[in-house]
């Protein structure tokens, strides 16, 4: 079409030359359908204007007005050019990547462990921290409720006066309901073990929401009729293991603390009880106790004591404020009642029912540690990266030079590089998934099978909130890493870039990377220095005097109260058992005690002197005669119990150092008197201090008792072998086994693992900044390695100059190496000057260390740099070694 | 939902199967019509085709897009029937011109 003719079209028929304007910003894969579908309405349209009444201008006017309609067609289709523009921004970025497979490689590898790192750290918080209760529904609305003390900062337990009139008086909750977590002894013809369980109130499943897998859950009736037949639920798990999954389980009689109980049903598989962590197996009706434990059911017309955990459900658009206000009100009723001197918790109700708030507190305590490390750890990866695209870039100047000639925006361009950095960072981030999985294994091996209250025995898998995090850093790395070469790529200076190279051009990006060198040196710094602090505390820890024997100690607990065992019986008991257990070859010594060193649930009550009310708070352990001997303790003053303290002789105890110092400051004890558990006892002897608590704390003051005297039906037997190789845990089984074969045996451990244990923490934040801060080590001296080896191929025709002029190989080694070992100073001194600032953050996580120590800041900073010498010398040696006139040649 | 996507599906269901025929029997702007084809397409309540380019050729006009309802989209017109009363009351005459 000529132009004439062509404008002649346009003047004649304007509207199909507005639908091909228009069609200009379709996108360009949809042009050719649209403009075709417009013209066939328009041309329709005109035929049928014509056939009217011969198109006048009216009809035009009417044509033109309609063609423009056209504009919001395809205004509408904007959203799918963008797309498009995705597409191919992303086609183009896996093109290139694939074309560069080595860089791709290391860029991916570097990111994967870097966000592996912290995935399987957010693996664990979630499991830990995030992950509702499951097997509940909408375990959102579910809040605990209890009463808040002001010098407490967690909510204590509820009575069940409390529990009762919260029920019947608040309209804001399905609930509360309430729980006192309980150990069980199950018997079902295949012997007796021990299993943790509940009695909770009748509308415990009803609150939370749970299902029943097989038959039916706990209700009401069953509570209140909890005189006539006693019931039970069990868990899923308990079901299949001890079961086999029996599906005639539902209406079988089953045997509770040698209880006949019937099994009405089996709870959903994902619900474990009310504290995650901590998984039931076994429910009961709270009000079985009047049947089963009159002692306790006492406390059920009592309003004082603490001893239910109470939760409920908020009513849909109940918020906890509204909730507390009314139960507040609710207590105030009965607060009017109470002495004016009484005590008056206020109400707590918190949201995420199923974790403990001091368990919670501990874990976050420990957490920020981990976090921190990975966090570095990305951000190194992050700054290698970056500094592998910039060499990239400089690469692609050419490139980039040529789509800004022919007309690419810059946002164009630095949405398209941003483009192939959220590729590689994706990238990363799937790899990253796996090596994710490979840590939280390694993790979860460094981790003992409880701690405090908390069971590891979780599943530690991810799951979408892992896969989002995942995405969220994968994203945000890319952007960070991305942006800067980015926007360095994109300022190309179109002219010199695509003229032929002259020397200096490269020389801003370099600086940039050498700023990325620096920043990875100085992380790296703060890593080492951290883990270097946790190693030494480990360290330092396990050369702690315990003030006992560790070693070739079993222990095991026996609870005879659950077996039903009367005094005598019980007394008959321990007895016999710890005769046999001494008679066994190889065994040295065997006792009982009532609590384990280095545990936090241990008893502790006043003790008086003879005739002062001055009160001394102590701990207090209640041991069988051979107890010293057995742990190795030593007697300092006076005697140990013997088989004669019992209770027909006059009441004995014995104190340890420091309970000695404090109790009488002067003189010796042996033979003062103390009044303790409301029993005035003969001193007869002084131990020496062990550690209590835990091995950082100075021991405390200490009381024993011979349990001949105080006898108590729970112990911790001890058994002391004379070769480590002989296998206490089956003798303490077969000869438990041999006196009453339904009598569980548990918690079987030897005494070096409870000591293990308790330094869970500090192992494993040594163990974590170890390896995270090597992993750190490793990639900030391939960044340092990197940049090197870039500026030798960069400057290679200068170097070559150099040698050709008579520069000698050691002048050109000393060159390359001064430049490294700069940049890795600045590092070492950046790095130093943030650890000094961070590391008195951690002074809570110290032992026998100081935050500051100077052994630690002096070999830390002489690894790096040693590092960072040969991580030098490499290039620096190839660049020697270059022949000038290739070098010169090439240029 | 909306109304006029509705309405725009009701007359494809009728008989009226491209462009110019539904604008002219819906009375809406082909700038509301075509992009509510587009999307009824996209979320599979109807197909299209192009016409064959010699039938085209032979009317001396450009080629047409024709649209079909899908099993989909009757059922969807069916739940918008009922939400929408008036589609039903003022129904579209039946096209005989596909």
């Amino acid at each position: 079409m000529s132009v004439r003719s062509r404008w002649r079209a346009v003047i004649t028929r304007p509207h199909l030359a507005l639908i091909a304007l228009v069609g200009m910003i379709v996108p360009r894969r949809l042009r050719g359908d649209w403009r075709q579908e417009w013209e066939a309405e328009l041309d329709s349209r005109e035929r049928l204007f014509a056939e009217r009444d011969r198109l006048d201008r009216g009809d035009r006017l009417e044509l033109l007005k309609r063609s423009s309609s056209a504009f919001w067609d395809a205004l509408s289709l904007q959203r799918q050019r963008r797309e498009d523009e995705m597409i191919q921004d992303l086609r183009f970025a896996i093109r290139m990547f694939v074309r560069d497979p080595a860089l791709t490689a290391v860029a991916v590898a570097t990111l994967a462990l870097g966000i592996g790192a912290n995935t399987a750290v957010f693996s664990f918080a979630n499991a830990l921290l995030l992950r509702p209760l499951g097997g509940v529904a909408e375990p959102d609305r579910l809040v605990q409720i209890g009463r808040q003390y002001p010098d407490r900062p967690y909510l204590s337990d509820s009575s069940y006066p409390d529990y009762l009139d919260y029920r019947a008086q608040n309209s804001v909750l399905d609930g509360p309901a309430v729980v006192v977590p309980t150990a069980f002894h199950v018997s079902s013809g295949r012997g007796t073990e021990r299993v943790d369980g509940e009695l909770v109130s009748g509308n415990y499943f009803d609150v939370l929401g749970v299902t029943a897998a097989r038959g039916r859950l706990i209700t009401p009736a069953d509570d209140e009729n909890a005189s006539a037949e006693l019931v039970a639920v069990l868990s899923y798990r308990l079901w299949q293991r001890r079961f086999g999954s029996d599906e005639s389980i539902v209406g079988t009689r089953i045997k509770l603390d040698g209880r006949d109980v019937v099994v009405i049903g089996v709870a959903s598989e994902r619900f474990s009880g009310t504290r995650i962590g901590s998984p039931r197996d076994v429910w009961v009706p709270l009000l079985t106790i009047r049947q089963t434990a009159p002692q306790l059911a006492e406390r059920l017309s009592q309003r004082r004591p603490s001893w239910l955990e109470m939760f409920a459900r908020l009513k849909p658009g109940i918020t906890v404020e509204q909730a507390r206000a009314q139960l507040s009100t609710i207590a105030a009723r009965w607060y009017a009642e109470l002495p004016a001197t009484a005590v008056r918790p206020a109400v707590g109700i918190e949201r995420g029912l199923g974790r403990d708030a001091d368990v919670r507190r501990e874990l976050k305590r420990f957490a920020y540690l981990p976090f921190a490390a990975v966090g570095i750890v990305l951000l190194i990866a992050c700054a290698n990266v970056a500094g592998l695209l910039l060499a990239r870039a400089s690469g692609r100047q050419r490139e980039i030079a040529t789509r800004l000639a022919l007309g690419a925006g810059r946002i164009r361009i630095v949405r398209q590089l941003l483009a192939e950095s959220l590729t590689l960072a994706l990238a990363g981030g799937l790899a990253g998934l796996v090596v994710g999985r490979w840590l939280t294994d390694w993790l979860r091996s460094l981790l003992p099978e409880r701690y405090l209250f908390l069971s590891f025995d979780q599943d530690f898998s991810g799951d979408w909130r892992v896969f989002l995090f995942m995405l969220a850093i994968a994203t945000a790395t890319g952007i960070v890493f991305g942006l800067v070469p980015a926007l360095q790529g994109s300022r190309s200076a179109i002219v010199p870039a695509l003229k032929t190279s002259g020397i200096g051009r490269h020389a801003r990006r370099t600086g940039v990377r050498a700023v990325l060198v620096v920043t990875q040196v100085a992380l790296s710094l703060i890593l080492l220095v951290a883990g270097g602090l946790c190693v030494r505390t480990m360290r330092n820890a396990a050369t702690i005097d315990t003030g006992y024997q560790v070693q070739q100690i079993l222990t095991a607990r026996i609870d005879l109260a659950k077996q039903r065992y009367s005094e005598p019986a019980g007394r008959s008991f321990q007895q016999r058992l710890l005769e046999r257990l001494q008679a066994v070859p190889g065994v040295d010594a065997a006792a009982f005690a009532v609590t384990l060193p280095l545990n936090d649930s241990r008893f502790e009550d006043a003790v008086y002197r003879e005739g002062d009310q001055t009160r001394f708070q102590s701990f207090q352990n209640i041991i069988s005669p051979q107890y010293f001997r057995t742990m190795s303790i030593p007697v300092i003053a006076g005697r140990g119990f013997s088989g004669e303290d019992d209770v027909a002789s006059p009441g004995v105890a014995i104190v340890n150092q420091t309970l000695a110092a404090r109790l009488w400051a002067a003189g010796n004890p042996v033979g003062k008197r103390v009044t303790v558990n409301h029993r005035l006892v003969d001193v007869i002897g002084v131990v020496r201090d062990i550690k209590g608590r835990n091995l950082f704390e100075a021991p405390g003051p200490m009381v024993y008792l011979p349990l001949l005297q105080e006898y108590h039906p729970g112990t911790v037997l001890h058994v002391r072998a004379a070769v480590p190789s002989l296998d206490l845990a089956g003798i303490v089984r077969r000869e438990v086994q041999a006196f009453d074969s339904d009598l569980p045996v548990y918690a079987v451990k030897m005494l070096d693992e409870h000591l293990a244990a308790t330094l869970t923490p500090q192992r494993l934040t040594a163990h974590v900044l170890s390896a995270f801060s090597g992993l750190a080590l490793m990639l900030a001296v391939i960044g340092l390695y990197g940049l090197l080896a870039y500026t030798v191929t960069e400057r290679r025709s200068e170097i070559g100059l150099r040698v050709a002029l008579g520069a000698q190989r050691g002048d050109v080694l000393r060159l390359v190496v001064v430049r490294g070992m700069k940049l890795a100073l600045a590092g070492v001194g950046f790095g130093i000057a943030a650890a000094m600032g961070l590391t008195p953050l951690m002074k809570t996580l110290l032992f026998g260390v100081g935050p500051l120590d100077i052994a630690t800041f002096t070999a830390v900073p002489v690894l790096l740099l040693a590092a960072a010498l040969i991580a030098c010398y490499i290039p620096a040696r190839r660049a020697a070694r270059a022949d000038p006139r290739v070098a010169l040649r090439a240029e | 939902m909306t109304l006029a996507t509705a309405t725009i599906l009701n007359a494809v269901s009728n008989g009226y199967t491209y462009g110019f025929d539904i604008v002219d029997v819906t009375g809406m702007p082909g700038g509301t019509v075509y992009p509510a084809l587009r999307r009824l397409e996209d979320a599979g309540f109807l197909s299209s085709r192009w016409e064959k380019e010699r039938v085209a050729h032979a009317e001396l006009r450009p080629r047409r897009r024709y649209y079909e309802v899908t099993r989909a989209g009757r059922e969807a017109l069916a739940e918008a029937m009922k939400r929408y009363r008036v589609i039903e009351q003022a129904p579209l005459p039946k096209s005989s011109r596909a």
